[in-house]
């Protein structure tokens, strides 16, 4: 179990590293000169000599090699330096919004997982039918709508029409609901068809059949062979998704007007605040190793043959 | 005990209905072995499945099955269930697949005792422990190992441990000792015997291979392409076979390797009607050529 | 014979939302980028059968013209990303070795960042506009499929025809072009066809978010942006841009399944 974990944080890591090239890397390829874009965004009158000083001084001139070591250096301490537009540090404007973008997240991941088990589990039992039918229907019909719009259907009917949820903004419970949900909804699709055709595959496995030879109730070969079984897969799918939430967050975000992480990325983006969009690489790269860290250690955890090879059969 | 009455089976392709039983009839007396030969795709695995009521939704039945008077076709599902493992069960062939690799050897005996007897999972494993030590698995350690770290051999006795762990009325085994290496394959067949001998169990044994049914049944049914070609007591078909796709399998037992071939290469024509050869021994009538 | 007439049909769709792209400009009924102060936020008329939008501009033609972006968009990403995945998969699956291990530990990097905010930060960085779009779609787009391929060439280096050229010294090039891309091709092709609807979806997205298509273009996501302030007013500026991509993305995810039915259907 230990070599298999330490094999794929060995990987995860590289990765990590990849994306902080990436975000290193951004600053470079933009055709906007960030040295400018500071003085034009803090009205600073731009003079040959301010900017030469100015790159000098923020060792714009040393090779890429060691621009990049100090810049990675600083951005494991979490100093990813300060936002062009408001002066306060990257780390402490992106911290200060996360617990929304957090709850949001936390709160559609949760519904993601108990609506897709419930429908997906049940369709699969259900296959044939014509509620089977009816609900893959409405399933497919669902994954083709974007979710940025559905969210304007939702506020327009349950919000503005039917004045059941607040309509805009942040603070209750019933705040989240609305965005969670049409967060979730982007991915509960995907999520019923995965689980129901993985559990299809699964029940015609030979160990699932030996089991109702042995009269064992067909609630418990489900819960115990058939879900079990596709346990690894889902969570290795959902430790991926978790990223995609944090990253979908900013369109739902902005529909509702509410000021998360993702919101604000966006915003300082149309800004050129590169700072901020670097701190913001460099943290979802963090989270995706927490993320996929913590699948394949639930992976181990349910799979013995993981544990024992170091390699998932 | 169990009573095969004009079984016809078809199960549903993509391509359609095909058939894969024809007509079979056959009886297995109460503490008796009956076995059945035949090469792959005879209809003999169709069979057991048909008497387990397995995949009820992708077949389709004509006769009957009738286990201890009661018509199995006719139960439904919940009464079916309560049969499957209790009074009837199934040793399948290739053991290695039939376990849940996720799932400890100990659950699987719990799960399937917690199915039909309200047993407290402590005291099914204390009785897993000592049905695997009577078939020569006596470590109790076995009970907490998965799937994977255990041999095709060791599994296969488990499995039949597990079968036998709440004293079943009929024990159908699927094609039990294939794909072990020989040693193992004689050492279960014995162990078999012995438990059949012991309990008196009536037993169904399926295999293609004629040796292994040759030691154990007391009545031999040959099988080929979905109906039976003779069908009688072991001693007279094994001394003096009828048929000459009996006499060919007969000429190859000892023989394992040509014997898949010997099976592939009897072209002879599957017609004709069963008819009675001798008392209790019935022999499918062949066309003759000339 | 039920897979044929999905297949069938769908495909008639298909190729009704191709036309409707292509004939927009005989299709729509006026000039999609004619404002008119005067008429602005119209309900249905004749002249306008779909209503005018906040600069007094045709909702129906608006409508038709959009459907040439978002078409044109998703296929040119489909033939340039086919390309990409094409060389990347069969080069490191071929020549394997370090060549193979570099480029999978670059497609790891791809893959771990969220497609969408990757998409995000390419189009922040090179600034929006439609070739930039396409840059960033393509970049999130190719990366899966190259793995896909990649292991594809694997198994198949394996199999046994090709060992077989190999020993009778068939040249790699050859043994490439003859037994290797045929077999990969179509079925790239498919899964390709496959995900056509989920770049429409991410067009809309980040064109919605203002990162796409410049101002006066007729683009869904765009129109649905624009439609936001007047949600309460005129909730139909806002649902026909949405009916009109899902209706797509409908149809394309449907003849993707129809196809992937008809051709394979042991399923990729």
């Amino acid at each position: 179990m230990g070599r298999f974990l330490a094999k794929r944080l060995g990987s995860m890591l590289l990765a990590f590293f990849g994306m902080t090239i990436i975000a290193f890397g951004l600053i470079r390829v933009i055709p906007v000169d960030p040295v400018e874009a500071y003085f034009t965004m803090n009205q600073i009158p731009i003079s040959e000599e301010g900017l030469a000083s100015m790159r000098e001084e923020e060792g714009y001139n040393r090779p890429l090699l060691v621009q990049y070591s100090t810049w990675l250096v600083d951005a494991m301490t979490l100093d990813f330096g300060e936002s062009f537009v408001s002066k306060k540090s990257v780390t402490a404007e992106l911290l200060q919004r996360f617990h929304v973008t957090l709850t949001l997240a936390a709160t559609a991941f949760i519904m993601i997982v108990t609506v897709s088990l419930t429908v997906g589990i049940w369709s699969a039992t259900k296959r044939g039918g014509f509620i089977d039918w009816l609900s893959r229907s409405f399933i497919f019909t669902l994954a083709s709508m974007p979710s940025f719009w559905l969210a304007f259907v939702f506020v327009y009917i349950v919000a503005l029409k039917w004045g059941l949820l607040p309509l805009m903004g942040w603070g209750s419970f019933a705040h989240v609901i609305l965005p969670a949900g049409t967060l979730a909804l982007g991915f509960i699709p995907y999520y019923i068809r995965l689980i129901r055709s993985s559990m299809l595959e699964e029940v015609n496995k030979p160990h699932v059949v030996f089991a109702r030879a042995r009269g064992v109730k067909e609630s418990v070969i489900i819960r115990r062979h058939v879900v079990k079984g596709i346990l690894p897969q889902l969570v290795t799918s959902l430790a991926m998704t978790c990223g995609g939430l944090l990253g979908g967050a900013a369109i739902i975000e902005i529909v509702f007007t509410i000021s998360g992480v993702g919101r604000f990325v966006v915003e300082s983006m149309f800004a050129r605040d590169y700072f901020v969009l670097q701190g913001f690489i460099v943290m979802i790269g963090g989270l995706y190793i927490v993320f996929n860290f913590v699948a394949d250690l639930l992976c181990a955890l349910v799979d013995p043959r993981v544990r024992i090879k170091g390699d998932g059969a | 005990m169990l009573e095969i009455q004009q079984l016809s089976i078809w199960i549903q392709t993509e391509n359609g209905e095909k058939q894969v039983v024809r007509d079979a009839s056959m009886m297995i007396p109460a503490g008796q072995t009956v076995g059945i030969v035949g090469e792959s795709g005879s209809g003999k695995t169709m069979l057991c499945h048909a008497v387990m009521q397995l995949f009820r939704d992708s077949r389709r039945y004509n006769g009957d099955i009738l286990f201890e008077g009661r018509s199995l076709l006719a139960m439904d599902e919940q009464e079916m269930r309560q049969l499957r493992g209790n009074d009837i069960a199934l040793i399948m062939q290739n053991p290695i697949a039939m376990f849940n690799p996720l799932v400890t050897v100990g659950d699987h005996f719990v799960e399937t005792m917690q199915a039909h007897t309200p047993v407290k999972k402590q005291q099914a494993l204390k009785i897993a422990a000592q049905q695997l030590a009577r078939f020569q698995l006596p470590d109790p350690s076995i009970l907490k190992k998965y799937p994977h770290e255990l041999s095709g051999g060791m599994l296969q006795r488990i499995m039949i441990a597990l079968a036998a762990s709440l004293s079943p009325k009929l024990l159908l085994a699927d094609e039990p000792t294939t794909a072990l290496d020989t040693l193992t394959q004689l050492e279960i067949l014995e162990e078999l015997a012995l438990y059949q001998q012991q309990t008196n169990t009536s037993m169904l044994i399926v295999s293609h291979d004629l040796g292994v049914i040759a030691k154990m049944a007391d009545t031999i049914v040959v099988m080929r392409r979905g109906q039976i070609m003779e069908y009688g007591p072991a001693d007279c078909i094994l001394v003096e076979p009828v048929h000459s796709y009996t006499q060919a399998l007969l000429a190859a037992k000892d023989n394992k390797y040509s014997l898949e071939q010997l099976v592939d290469a009897w072209t002879g024509e599957v017609s004709g009607e069963l008819y009675e050869y001798r008392q209790g021994h019935w022999v499918r009538q062949e066309e003759t050529s000339c | 014979m039920k897979k044929k007439i999905a297949l069938i049909s769908s495909s008639v769709l298909v190729l009704l939302l191709i036309a409707m792209a292509i004939f927009a400009p005989w299709l729509a009924p006026n000039d999609p980028y004619a404002t008119n102060m005067a008429l602005k936020l119209q309900g249905f008329s004749t002249d306008y059968p779909l209503g005018t939008d906040y600069l007094g501009r045709c909702v129906l033609s608006r409508l038709l013209y959009g459907a040439r972006v978002s078409l044109f968009i998703a296929l040119s990403v489909l033939v340039v990303t086919l390309f990409i995945s094409m060389f990347v998969g069969l080069l490191a699956g071929y020549v394997g070795g370090i060549v193979d291990l570099v480029l999978m530990r670059i497609c790891d990097i791809f893959l771990a960042i969220p497609d969408f905010v990757f998409a995000l930060v390419i189009v922040g960085a090179l600034g929006g506009g439609i070739r930039n779009m396409f840059i960033a779609i393509v970049l999130v787009s190719w990366v899966g499929f190259a793995r896909i391929i990649r292991n594809m060439v694997r198994s198949l280096k394996e199999s046994t025809y090709v060992q077989y050229a190999r020993t009778i010294g068939v040249p790699k090039r050859k043994i490439m072009i003859r037994h290797i891309v045929p077999f990969v091709f179509p079925q790239i092709l498919l899964l390709k066809l496959i995900g056509l609807g989920s770049t429409i979806l991410l067009i809309s997205e980040l064109s919605f978010l203002g990162l796409g298509v410049s101002a006066p273009m007729a683009e869904w996501g765009m129109m649905i942006s624009d439609s936001k302030t007047y949600l309460m007013s005129h909730p139909m500026l806002m649902f026909l841009p949405g009916i009109m991509i899902s209706f797509t993305v409908l149809i394309l995810n449907w003849f993707g399944d129809a196809l992937r039915e008809a051709m394979d259907p042991k399923a990729i």
